[in-house]
């Protein structure tokens, strides 16, 4: 039994879903869906949840992890209510509860206040690396104009680094059980060993489980069955592609950066087939096609999927695009003459303090879903396996 | 220039019902159709909700009344154009088609119609039928006087032959002419058109066969239709489970209808228990976002129809389309149980188009229209047929979908307001 509670739904609404109390509860939205299965009928159901306030119904939903934005709902919905929007700002909803230190709560609520703390800690990194590099180059200690201890910054650096990882940590806990009951799982699991039974080991179930799952991140499957408009996007500007674009292109220079660091010093000039340089470029180049093509999208607005956004998308989108142009110009200048070695340095900085800044606060920004994400849909599918599996051995 | 105390433009049941009352009381009415009959929409319907009338028995009688009235003067294949006010009355221009027939000739016999070898889509029957490039317009029309469509005569002249009248009635040179006429006082009753059946991609993609609009049903239903019985547009066969789709143009701001059609609910029930009269073992089902009975007995009929056996389900439909054996697959949440997104299959699928004007009545007559170009009911309270401008009223949907009774009452009030115009307003 739930209590009906007006609240909820206004406060899911300061995640966005500004025109979903439209909704007339016709169906349409969750009949169009090309992802919406029985077993998880979104999104008019969570839309019906969410204004009579069940919501645990909306956290432990399988549906908002299982929404990709093709924004078929909001082209045919008759109220115009913008369901898509909505399964949005109940995925924003979802994930900002899976953080228990509240602090993404607040970035997605006050945008103002995203804004100034992601400057803060943007700007901070920055200082912190270029006094690193100017004491490295000329033992001059910039910091302590500042009269703070090197130490002490090292240590809030790893400070927040370890808030950040333990938060991500926790929030995939708390993911799992919203999604398994975990007694639910034991029990399960139990009943699956009963003797007598031929049945599959946990590490069957973990195997299909997480194939399923690669299948979705490597070729991002159901966003493809999402692709409704067959021929309205050319190929190379269809959102499943863009977004592949932006992922691995993101994945990519994150390795090739840690590989560079690891066998040499990244300003070296090295011939371009180099491994760590040729995947940096060509994940830079997939990085800054997809993040211009979608800012692009958004600013035009034309498509439904990239109409509504909030500031999240575009800190996220621009914070990314940012970092993949500068690390290209970065790249040209290793490859230049003569460049003033102070130049060089401020230009690294202001490539990787962002970058930096996107990876440590990945678990209070619109990225944590990448770990979200793939982590519910694994752990319902393992469910799903398991119960199916009791069900029918 | 010839002057009347009104001219009523449209002669459906509205345009039909204002004039007969204003030539009851004396006034001479011209009536004016843009259509070759007169009888509007009406006239094609199969039989009415909630009494379940047959609709040509109680329309071809207003049609005659109309026509043989003294004081009524009618013109077909006339377009009205525009209305202008000058002083306290109207100069309305019109203009009326070529109809290749004279009409002071014309006998109606309908020898050319036999002898025409081309057969085209027939409006009236909604294209569920055919007629023939010359023909009398319906079995009922009035006036029975053929009209030859100049798009699909190839003019082989066999038509011309085979007319018995002396001078020949067929004129094929004969060319549009423009009126001018004065009134002192004007009704529009321009009536509504259906939503076309392509409205919404979703449904409608191009080829398919089994999904057809409500009004084709109509016909299929109609003892005067196309084949006397209702069979699957692709082959022909009874169909055994129909679905009606309701709201399938209307309540949808996706597709720019944004309103109810007010009469769709009803239409499709009465469609509905029509054709399990017709077909007694064929499933029916209706699919809707809520059954809006909305007049008197309307909600009994409704619950009639349930009890006949008659399947509702509430679900708007999301999606249709139709595979090669010409089974209609359609898109629906099981709202009422799991909320599971479920296909379902029907053999015959009618949609309840949306209800949209039938004229540009705001250009014509630079009255005040709504945003979708309704008539705006200016005084809806205590002057409900009134528009913005002195001697110009309405009736009918031509102000927005409702249904017969309603349009009825309303071209009584619209008779009334025009006949106090004419006697005090206008000076006369
Ligand atoms: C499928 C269907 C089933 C229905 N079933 C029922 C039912 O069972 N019971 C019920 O009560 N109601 C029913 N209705 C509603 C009913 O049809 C309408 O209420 C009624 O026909 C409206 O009549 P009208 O005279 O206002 O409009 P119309 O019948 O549309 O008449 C308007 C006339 O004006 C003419 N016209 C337009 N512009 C011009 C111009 N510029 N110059 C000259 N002439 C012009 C048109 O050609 C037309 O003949 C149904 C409607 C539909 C669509
Ligand atoms: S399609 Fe729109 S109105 Fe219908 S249930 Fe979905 S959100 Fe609500
Ligand atoms: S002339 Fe045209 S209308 Fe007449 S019979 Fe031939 S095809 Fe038919």
């Amino acid at each position: 039994m739930v209590k009906v509670n007006s609240d909820l739904i206004k406060d899911i609404k300061k995640y966005g879903a500004f025109d979903v109390s439209k909704c007339f509860n016709c169906g349409n939205c969750t009949a169009v869906c090309p992802l919406a299965k029985a077993d998880s009928p979104f999104p008019r159901h969570l839309i019906r949840r969410a204004h009579l306030g069940d919501k645990q119904a909306v956290l432990n939903a399988k549906g908002t992890w299982l929404c990709y934005y093709c924004g078929e709902c909001s082209k045919t919905c008759p109220r115009e209510a913008k369901p898509a929007a909505f399964m949005a700002a109940a995925r924003r909803y979802a994930t900002a509860h899976a953080d228990v230190t509240g602090i993404t709560k607040l970035l997605y609520k006050f945008p103002v206040l995203n804004f100034l703390v992601m400057s803060a800690v943007a700007v901070l990194f920055g200082l912190f690396m270029y006094a690193q590099r100017l004491h490295v180059r000329t033992g001059e200690k910039l910091i302590e104009v500042f009269n703070i201890p090197f130490e002490y910054i090292h240590w809030f650096g790893i400070g927040v680094m370890s808030v950040a990882v333990v938060t991500l940590l926790a929030g995939m806990v708390i993911i799992t059980l919203r999604a398994g009951e975990i007694q639910n799982i034991l029990k399960l699991y139990k009943e699956a060993k009963r003797p007598g039974r031929n049945v599959m080991f946990a590490g069957e179930f973990i195997k299909t489980a997480f194939m399923s799952i690669m299948r979705e991140m490597f070729a991002f499957k159901r966003f493809r069955d999402c692709d409704t408009d067959k021929n309205e996007i050319v190929w190379y500007l269809k959102p499943w592609l863009v977004h592949s674009a932006i992922a691995w292109g993101f994945v990519g220079l994150f390795l090739s950066t840690a590989l560079n660091f690891l066998i040499k010093d990244p300003a070296i000039r090295v011939a371009l087939w180099y491994p760590p340089r040729f995947i940096g470029i060509l994940s830079g180049v997939m990085l800054l096609y997809g993040t211009s093509v979608v800012i692009l999208k958004r600013i035009a607005a034309k498509e439904i999927n990239y109409k509504d956004s909030v500031f999240a998308d575009w800190w996220l989108i621009l914070t990314l695009w940012f970092i993949g142009l500068s690390g290209f110009v970065m790249t040209m200048l290793v490859y230049l003459p003569e460049v003033d070695r102070n130049t060089a340095d401020l230009l690294f900085v202001i490539h990787v303090a962002p970058a930096m800044l996107v990876v440590v606060m990945i678990a209070f920004t619109k990225l944590a879903h990448v770990f979200y994400r793939m982590h519910a849909l694994f752990v319902y599918e393992l469910m799903g396996n398991l119960k199916s599996h009791i069900t029918n051995p | 220039m010839k002057k009347y105390h009104t001219v009523v433009i449209g002669a459906g049941i509205a345009g039909m019902e204002t004039a007969i009352n204003l030539g009851n009381q004396g006034y001479k009415v011209l009536l004016v159709e843009k259509e070759a009959s007169i009888g509007g929409n009406m006239i094609a319907l199969s039989k009415v909700f909630p009494t379940l009338d047959c609709s040509s028995c109680i329309t071809t009688p207003k049609m005659s009344e109309a026509s043989h009235h003294d004081n009524i003067e009618i013109m077909t294949y006339t377009k009205a154009i525009s209305v202008i006010k000058e002083g306290p009355e109207f100069n309305v221009k019109l203009n009326k088609k070529p109809r290749y027939v004279d009409e002071k000739t014309c006998i109606g016999c309908k020898k050319c119609e036999e002898v025409c070898p081309v057969y085209a889509k027939h409006e009236f029957e909604r294209e569920t039928g055919s007629r023939k490039a010359i023909c009398i317009p319906y079995t009922t029309a009035i006036p029975q006087i053929a009209v030859l469509d100049p798009d699909t005569c190839m003019q082989c002249g066999k038509c011309y032959d085979a007319c018995p009248t002396e001078p020949k009635s067929i004129v094929f040179d004969q060319e549009a002419v423009e009126l001018e006429v004065k009134a002192s006082s004007v009704v529009m009753s321009t009536g509504f058109t259906l939503t076309a059946k392509d409205r919404k991609k979703e449904y409608i993609n191009g080829s398919e066969k089994n999904i057809i609009t409500a009004f084709q049903m109509e016909r299929l239903l109609a003892p005067s239709g196309p084949f006397g019985s209702v069979m699957r547009p692709s082959d022909g066969k009874a169909p055994e489970n129909v679905a009606f789709v309701l709201c399938a143009h209307s309540r949808d701001r996706s597709i720019g209808v944004p309103y109810c059609s007010r009469v769709c609910c009803m239409y499709s029930i009465k469609q509905a228990m029509l054709l399990s009269g017709a077909l007694p073992l064929c499933d029916i089902t209706l699919y809707y976002m809520d059954i809006r009975a909305f007049g008197k007995g309307y909600e009994q009929f409704y619950r009639n129809a349930e009890a006949m056996g008659i399947k509702f389900i509430k679900a708007k439909v999301a999606k249709m389309s139709e595979d090669k054996d010409g089974i209609v697959e359609m898109k629906i949440e099981e709202i009422e149980s799991t909320g599971a997104p479920v296909s379902v299959k029907h053999d015959l699928v009618i949609m309840a188009n949306g209800i949209l004007p039938g004229a540009e009545p705001g250009k014509m007559a630079s009255i005040n229209t709504d945003e979708y170009g309704f008539i705006s009911q200016e005084k809806m309270k205590y002057d409900p047929t009134a528009t913005n401008i002195d001697g110009i009223y309405f009736s009918g949907t031509a102000a927005g979908p409702k249904d017969i009774v309603d349009t009825i009452a309303e071209a009584g009030a619209a008779a009334m307001k025009a006949a106090n115009y004419i006697t005090h307003g206008a000076g006369k």
